[in-house]
């Protein structure tokens, strides 16, 4: 019985966010940026962790990926 | 456009639509009249629509159903009508029938039948007539013009009234043998039948002539088992029978019954003759037109999630403690709902491990849940 080599490419899933999976990012950037992480975004007006993470969110240079079970 | 083009564009999309929608697009397209590349556009954006409206991964959709249900469950009524639909029937309605579906108690209070009949049988009401009283409860009392009891001599006499057995369409001499097969002591004189009580003690001679009264009074003559009052009503233009009392098995057998149509409120019946996924069917369907009978909107959805969760197993299974809530996993998630000593004892002496990867032991101890936000994974991304 051959063995089905496994596939080399990677396997990407749609690249729309749940909003579970945009909550979860944005918080757990809040919580780095809290700590003292450097913004990865030019930083104007408000100041506030939640506020700069969906900033950087919308401009898509959080350093965090999701991490989706893949189906069988 | 027919509905097999429709179909192989679709699949050439490599879209997952439901029958119901893939008739749908047909209809649009008829009434339209598109052609081959307009067709293939709309799927296109049906297909992007369709995904976009399903539910995310992570949403708590038990809780949701459970709500939706519960919610206009506060603005039925307790109490329960009389006539829901055919006079002279009683039938189970509001809460207490919706308790009664989630609960899958195997004996409901008010079982019923609706009979249809197949195409040339249906109109004629003669052949309906017959049926109605071949299944319904017929007692001897009912074919009777005179009972007497004579508590002076101990005897005990009754007369046939033949108008009646006539009427109802029975056979004179079946009726005769059951009595023979039911009574040991009795002689027959044309139409008029004595009987004569087997008494063991003269102390309770009366009460055991009150009793061989009763025997005779009540004893069935017709009918099938399970089965008490029959009603015939017109519904456009053929005849149907409602009956108090069900026996699917029996009268899916009997000729004419449309077996396509005809159906019965118990779902423990439905189960055990059509099978479990007529069951979860069943469960909808009930489910639905108690609701709707109350003048309540529940989108379909909630029911079919309860429904499967109820059927996924291969038997029909209650809600609570006895069905799908005494089965979970978890040691403190029983506990939490009902029989609270008995669980924990239990399992301290069998040294049972709880893994914690359920809902309600996480909320127990304070840690986030498997579900929604706690069900993202988030990784550093890579530097590249």
């Amino acid at each position: 019985m051959a063995r089905k080599k496994a596939s080399t490419k990677k396997k990407v899933t749609p690249l729309i966010l749940t909003r579970f999976e945009r909550a979860r990012l944005i918080g757990a950037r809040a919580l780095q940026l809290s700590m003292g992480a450097k913004p990865q975004i030019e930083v104007t007006g408000s100041i506030d962790p939640i506020d700069i993470a969906t900033l950087e969110l919308k401009e898509n240079v959080i350093p965090l990926e999701v991490k989706r079970k893949s189906e069988k | 456009m027919d509905i097999k083009k429709v179909t192989s564009v679709v699949k050439k999309k490599k879209a997952d639509f439901p029958e119901s929608l893939i008739h749908e697009i047909t209809d649009a397209s008829e009434r339209h009249e598109l052609k081959a590349k307009e067709l293939e556009l709309l799927v296109d954006e049906i297909k992007k629509e369709y995904e976009r409206a399903g539910v995310e991964n992570g949403e708590a959709v038990g809780t949701v159903a459970a709500q939706s249900v519960g919610e206009p469950g506060t603005q039925m009524t307790m109490r329960t009508f009389h006539y829901a639909g055919v006079a002279e029937l009683n039938v189970t309605l509001g809460l207490p029938r919706l308790i009664e579906i989630v609960d899958a108690r195997k004996k409901i209070s008010t079982p019923t039948m609706t009979i249809y009949f197949e195409e040339n049988y249906g109109t004629d009401e003669e052949f309906v007539r017959k049926i109605a009283n071949q299944i319904g409860k017929i007692v001897f009392n009912d074919v009777l013009k005179d009972f007497n009891v004579n508590y002076a001599d101990m005897s005990m006499t009754v007369e046939i009234d033949e108008e009646k057995v006539k009427e109802k369409r029975l056979e004179y001499d079946s009726i005769i043998a059951k009595i023979e097969k039911a009574f040991k002591k009795v002689v027959i004189n044309k139409n008029l039948l004595s009987f004569e009580p087997t008494i063991s003690e003269s102390k309770h001679a009366i009460r055991e002539l009150r009793l061989l009264a009763d025997k005779v009074h009540d004893l069935q003559i017709s009918g099938v088992k399970n089965i008490g009052k029959v009603v015939i009503s017109k519904e456009d233009v053929e005849w149907v029978i409602h009956t108090e009392g069900s026996n699917l098995g029996a009268v899916l057998k009997m000729e004419g019954v449309d077996k396509t149509r005809t159906t019965t409120n118990d779902i423990h019946e439905i189960e055990k003759i059509l099978g479990i996924e007529a069951a979860r069917n069943s469960i909808i369907h009930e489910a639905q037109s108690t609701m709707e009978e109350q003048g309540l909107t529940v989108d379909v959805r909630h029911i079919m999630l309860v429904a499967d969760m109820m059927t996924s197993d291969g038997t029909v299974k209650s809600i609570g403690r006895h069905g799908i809530s005494g089965e979970k996993a978890s040691v403190l998630a029983r506990a939490s709902f009902e029989e609270t000593g008995k669980h924990l004892l239990r399992a301290s002496i069998r040294g049972e491990i709880d893994y914690l990867t359920g809902i309600i032991e996480n909320i127990i101890i304070g840690q986030p849940i498997p579900l929604g936000t706690g069900s993202v994974g988030v990784i550093m991304k890579a530097r590249d």
